[in-house]
């Protein structure tokens, strides 16, 4: 007779789908499911946006179960995974957590990782419960876990709605984790992804996200009934292009006399909530200079916009008096401030006469 | 072989990916950069090249990869039962009987809104009934009893399986095997690719 183990799985979830993907509007519904391995059977049990409860369903001695957190998103119909944790009682634990230099919220620790083309990141993979190699007794499947990086593009101005993650390409090579600690890899800017043929020309532009999961090895304990590799634990980070920028209108070294020209400003893949302005100030360039904002626009959004800003001719006030003017176009994120273009041009106001007076009697 | 004790914890969480230090000081003034090129920021990946923080990572040998995709399709892996602008999905096999009059209920409406189970049940008692049963049933290894499954083949409802209230696929039973007779050695075929 199988004995049932009463291992039951505590599960405290907060799932903040909207978060996810941050489209504003859309509704979208929570479900866990626990799928019994060698099974298969699937239980699914209530998920509320926040909450913590047992799980009914104990796992069988020598089985394994897997837990998934779905959300569904009605209109358009779309399904996300937030998570899943592979549990058994033999099996090693294991967490996966991505640092980037640009920490979600206090008050949305669940949004999903990111980072930006041009900036390195972390990935701990922490595990515990490993058996020893030298233990004889312990189950192969108890002695190590296989780390997998999968990278997917979202394509030219694509923010990963609707794609299809199985089309994932694993481009690192497999590792097998033994040890019971934190294993901790700082990632190059653009990550796995910058390698895609698509990036070969400018990785600056790298646009998509990996995932890096943690997998239990084949289970052979029962021979009749081998339970293959399944997924203990994963974590995606999203990197999105830098930014680039343009001023119109405008040349470098221009000398203006009477009234200031008409301004163009073309912005592509600002960074998600940074704030983007264009400034002038007196003088050749200097870096860190705070000048007179012309014109300015801040996103609060989890993705990148490409926008376009004008700036008509009355900004002569920004420009008081005559001499050499610098005009920068800069965009402040949660990493830096970066300088996207610079012009440098001369006002000249000043009116001079060629010729002479005099007086006929 | 004697295994832990089961009493083994675990908490599923979705919380806090990134670690945060929140014995930091006050943020430090954002640095001033320029736009990285192509070619600076292939500069930058070499510098940085993907380096493990401690050596715990092996290659893992060819033949013991992985070959698993990730995690497959919660709609495919789901019956969607949808009336009067509201849905809901169960794991497949939890619908154990479907009335003709009730087939056009499944699969998904335009606009229908999605709930969970419990608040589709609620709203549609009137033709969605549940029936509970076991974890020897729902893997198979134990009959329906006759009473139930009559009640399966005369429902007038549409009946999904549950387990604690929550719906559970359950599996074709599992057949008997009957004792293998011995077969004599020269006609015994290797299982060996």
């Amino acid at each position: 007779m199988k004995s049932r183990s009463p291992l039951v799985v505590v599960f405290a979830m907060v799932a903040t789908a909207l978060s996810a993907f941050g489209q504003a509007g859309h509704v979208y519904t929570n479900f866990i499911r626990q799928t019994q391995l060698p099974s298969g059977v699937t239980l699914q049990v209530a998920a509320d946006t926040t909450g913590e409860g047992r799980s009914q369903l104990g796992i069988e001695q020598g089985g394994s179960a897997v837990f998934e957190l779905w959300t569904i998103r009605a209109d358009p119909y779309e399904e996300y995974l937030l998570d899943s944790k592979y549990v058994g009682n033999y099996l090693p634990v294991a967490t996966v957590s991505v640092v980037t230099e640009d920490p979600p919220p206090e008050n949305d620790l669940n949004r999903t990782p990111r980072t930006r083309a041009d900036r390195p990141f972390t990935v701990n993979i922490t595990t515990t419960g490993i058996r020893a190699q030298a233990d004889a007794d312990a189950p192969e499947a108890s002695k190590s876990v296989t780390l997998r990086r999968h990278s997917q593009s979202y394509g030219e101005d694509g923010y990963g709605e609707n794609i299809d993650r199985e089309q994932a390409t694993e481009i690192l090579p497999q590792e097998s984790l033994t040890e019971n600690t934190v294993h901790s890899v700082i990632y190059p800017p653009g990550g796995a992804l910058a390698a895609l043929p698509e990036f070969a020309a400018d990785i600056t532009k790298v646009r998509g996200e990996e995932r890096f999961s943690v997998w239990s090895v084949t289970d052979n304990k029962v021979p009749e009934d081998p339970i293959p590799p399944t997924q203990i634990a994963s974590m995606d980070v999203q990197i999105w292009p830098e930014a680039d920028g343009t001023i119109a209108g405008i040349e470098q070294d221009q000398v203006i006399h009477f009234d200031m020209p008409p301004l163009t400003f073309t912005l592509n893949d600002l960074y998600p909530d940074s704030h983007t302005y264009a400034q002038v100030y007196a003088g050749e360039p200097s870096d860190g200079v705070v000048g007179t904002s012309l014109v300015s626009r801040t996103l609060y959004q989890t993705t990148p916009e490409s926008i376009v800003l004008f700036v008509n001719n009355d900004w002569a006030y920004a420009v008081p008096e005559d001499g050499r003017w610098t005009l920068e176009l800069l965009t402040e994120t949660p990493f830096d401030t970066v300088l996207l273009s610079r012009v440098t041009f001369t006002v000249d106001r000043a009116m001079r006469v060629n010729g002479s007076i005099s007086t006929l009697k | 072989m004697k295994f832990g004790a089961p009493a083994l914890a675990f908490l599923l969480s979705t919380v806090a990916f990134a670690q945060t230090d929140k014995s930091s000081p006050a943020p430090k003034k954002k640095p001033f950069r320029v736009a990285s090129t192509h070619d600076q920021l292939v500069k930058q990946r070499e510098a940085i090249a993907t380096r493990n923080l401690n050596a715990q990572l092996k290659p893992v040998e060819a033949k013991e990869q992985a070959k698993a995709s990730p995690p497959s399709s919660f709609l495919q892996q789901s019956d969607i039962i949808c009336f009067n602008g509201v849905a809901t999905l169960v794991p497949k096999r939890a619908i154990l009987a479907i009335p003709p009059d009730y087939k056009s209920r499944l699969g998904m409406q335009p606009k229908a809104r999605i709930v969970g189970w419990n608040e589709f049940l609620a709203l549609n008692r009137g033709w969605v009934t549940t029936v509970e049963v076991d974890n020897a049933q729902a893997e198979g290894s134990k009959k329906l009893s006759e009473s139930l499954s009559e009640r399966i083949a005369k429902s007038t409802n549409l009946l999904v399986a549950t387990y604690m209230g929550g719906p559970i696929s359950v599996l074709p039973p599992k057949e008997e095997v009957a004792p293998k007779e011995e077969v004599p050695q020269d006609e015994k075929k290797s299982t060996k690719p």
